[in-house]
């Protein structure tokens, strides 16, 4: 719930995003004067693109975390999305046990691995909101359930020959005339379809009331079990819809693909001042963490940094961010 | 079940067996499994290609040392109602550290004196992020998960994947017996350590307060601050032993490998999750047996050892997904029972 405060009219979430966002043009003005080339248009415009798969999942990681929990299962379903569209879009006859697939049509391929890819979002509400087991635990083993199924499928690697020509055409595709791509499309949907969600409809209303007392919640008549159970449910069909895009933007299904993507999710579901405890943080937060996450990692890309600078940067731009976050909001509280 | 219908007491006492004993049930039930698959194809029982053949042992042990070592220290942070994601990349940070220490001419003393300092360091980061800075030990720690993971790779030249022989800088001989090396009854000498180190944390776990103390903070970290526990203190301690036993786990792999792979402890926070459930610790924390999370570490072992004679490499991460479930749901059941009781 949010806590109007007498010091302002704005909430504390919103007071969050825009410290956030400030933040984020202090890091944007640095990178353009010390990193070449940062500040070029192309540059700018991939900064805002490339990473929409993760803008998607920051969207359903924002959702799980605002009630206090977590899906680390995101990179399993991904990859499992990814390998299990590109086998039922393979053409039947071929000689490898690679090669043979179940020649489906793309958005049958696709809504069938979306089905599929629920199992596993069931699986774990059902342990999270029907046993009360910790999300992190039970997400973590059906994330390794799911890249299993990844791994059985693709054998180990990759299911990546003879898909037919129409399957990238999703994943590659642009709208005519412009560089932008259907995936940037979808990314910008998905965000104003869970901005209207959570900000207007009442099942988004009650996401925040769950996060913040979910005793209170089910006392005002609530159903806070069914509602996990649905937010785990939606976030396996965001994971499930990036995996197929995924997979037709590389005409490939990797078994290896969306590693250590749960783990990116979080990172800018917090970066957008999503509180680890329950309770408030915003989908538009989840975009401008994003924003600020790739303009970290394509800063350091552009310094021409080794990976492991990577994993550094990630992890302490991510701590920074929470106890910035955390100064900032009790100064506030201290004004007031 | 029904013998004990009508006598609450009876009933209590058995459900209290059966959570006592019902891992090395299952360990049981594993081993006797694969020793009748191993039978079946052929091989003859305790001899050359069956699953409890010398061979087979040795090499169970000489994978096993990290884990147990591990898993054993693991448990104290579940206790007390903690977590700590980043042992993996502690773990290899430390062996990329004491493979750089070993390859510069360290001996192996000194090699893994080095090493536990920077497990004691990873520890104290750990400590005071979590304890002091109070921010969700989950988070805190795929932070420091994160960092050390990338100063592992950083301290990796690029271009290769792990600290190994090169034209200039040979890796000595020696350090593979560390790990590999055929003492007492033919098991490495990091076996036997790591044995030593689950009789250490045992012992620790029974007659020091910081075992009850761990008990204490998981059961209710306010009340035991207000019984006049230093709660920051013993988590800090508690952060500290897992540093010191990811190093441990981390030189035991650099010398079973013979080199230092910054990616090695990959997954070990998983493999710990699910050794200290299968243990029967509740993940709220407040109860737990160390040993016991060994026997889980000997499961996960003889689980993925057992089935790579099985089937292929590429079962495992889904094997692995199915006994976290079932020991969850298993850890869920046994305690549920308990608590109606």
């Amino acid at each position: 719930m949010e806590k109007k405060k007498l010091f302002s009219s704005i909430s504390d979430e919103s007071f969050v995003i825009l410290f956030m966002t400030v933040i984020m043009l202090v890091v944007f003005g640095i990178a353009c004067i010390i990193v070449p080339n940062f500040g070029t248009v192309s540059n700018i415009f991939s900064i805002l693109t490339n990473n929409w798969y993760l803008v998607v999942l920051g969207i359903g990681a924002t959702f799980i975390v605002k009630t206090g929990n977590m899906d680390m299962s995101l990179g399993g379903i991904l990859a499992m999305a990814n390998v299990l569209v590109a086998w039922f879009c393979q053409g039947k006859d071929a000689q490898r046990p690679l090669d043979i697939g179940f020649g489906m049509n793309f958005w049958a391929a696709s809504v069938l691995t979306i089905l599929l890819c629920m199992i596993i979002g069931l699986i774990n509400a059902f342990f999270i909101a029907k046993l009360h087991v910790a999300s992190l635990i039970i997400t973590l083993g059906t994330g390794f359930l799911a890249r299993g199924v990844a791994q059985i499928i693709a054998h180990g690697s990759q299911r990546s020959t003879n898909l037919p020509a129409s399957f990238a055409n999703l994943g590659k595709g642009f709208i005519r005339g412009t560089p932008v791509k259907y995936s940037v499309v979808l990314m910008f949907l998905i965000l104003i379809i869970f901005l209207i969600i959570e900000k207007k409809t009442v099942f988004g209303r009650t996401t925040y009331y769950v996060g913040a007392n979910k005793k209170a919640a089910r006392i005002s008549g609530l159903k806070p079990d069914l509602h996990l159970a649905a937010l785990f449910v939606i976030n396996s069909v965001l994971a499930a819809i990036v995996g197929i895009m995924l997979a037709s933007e590389f005409t490939a299904g990797f078994a290896s693909k969306g590693q250590g993507y749960e783990f990116d999710a979080l990172c800018v579901t917090l970066l957008g001042g999503t509180s680890v405890s329950g309770g408030f943080g915003s989908v538009i937060g989840a975009f401008i963490g994003t924003m600020l996450f790739s303009m970290v990692t394509n800063a350091s890309g552009g310094l021409l940094l080794s990976p492991g600078w990577m994993y550094v940067l990630k992890g302490s731009v991510t701590f920074f961010a929470i106890i910035a976050q955390r100064i900032a909001l009790d100064k506030r509280r201290s004004m007031v | 079940m029904n013998s004990g219908e009508g006598n609450p007491v009876k009933k209590r006492k058995l459900k209290k067996f059966i959570h006592d004993v019902y891992i090395y049930a299952v360990l049981l039930v594993i081993v006797l499994v694969f020793s009748i698959i191993g039978a079946a194809n052929g091989a003859p029982w305790f001899g050359r290609g069956h699953f409890l053949g010398s061979a087979s042992i040795i090499s169970m042990a000489r994978q096993a040392a990290p884990i147990i070592t591990l898993a054993c220290g693991f448990t104290f942070v579940m206790v007390a109602g903690y977590m700590d994601l980043s042992v993996g990349s502690a773990m290899g940070l430390t062996q990329v550290i004491y493979a750089i220490a070993v390859r510069a001419g360290a001996p192996f003393i000194a090699g893994l004196a080095i090493a536990v300092g920077v497990g004691i360091l990873c520890g104290i980061v750990n400590g005071i992020i979590v304890a002091k800075l109070r921010i969700t030990p989950v988070i805190a720690t795929l932070v420091t998960m994160t960092v050390f993971k990338g100063i592992a790779i950083l301290l990796v030249p690029t271009g290769i994947s792990a600290i190994k022989s090169t034209d200039t800088q040979k890796m000595p001989a020696w350090i593979s017996d560390y790990g590999r090396a055929k003492t007492l009854f033919g098991l490495p000498p990091a076996f036997y350590v790591a044995l030593l180190i689950v009789a250490v944390i045992v012992i620790i776990q029974h007659k020091s307060l910081l075992g009850k103390y761990a008990q204490a903070i998981g059961g209710n970290r306010t009340s035991a601050e207000l019984a006049g526990i230093n709660t920051v203190k013993y988590i800090m301690l508690i952060y500290i032993i897992t540093g010191i036993l990811a190093a441990f786990a981390g030189v035991a792999q650099a010398s079973y490998n013979s080199l230092g792979n910054p990616l090695g402890g990959t997954g070990f926070e998983t493999d710990c999750i699910i050794a200290v459930l299968l243990g029967g610790t509740a993940f709220e924390g407040g109860e737990g047996s160390a040993f016991k999370s060994v026997i889980g570490a000997i499961i996960i072992i003889c689980i993925t050892v057992g089935m790579l004679t099985v089937v292929e490499a590429y079962y495992q991460g889904f094997l692995k997904g199915a006994i976290l479930i079932a020991a969850v749901s298993l850890n869920q059941i046994l305690n549920k029972e308990e608590s109606m009781v």
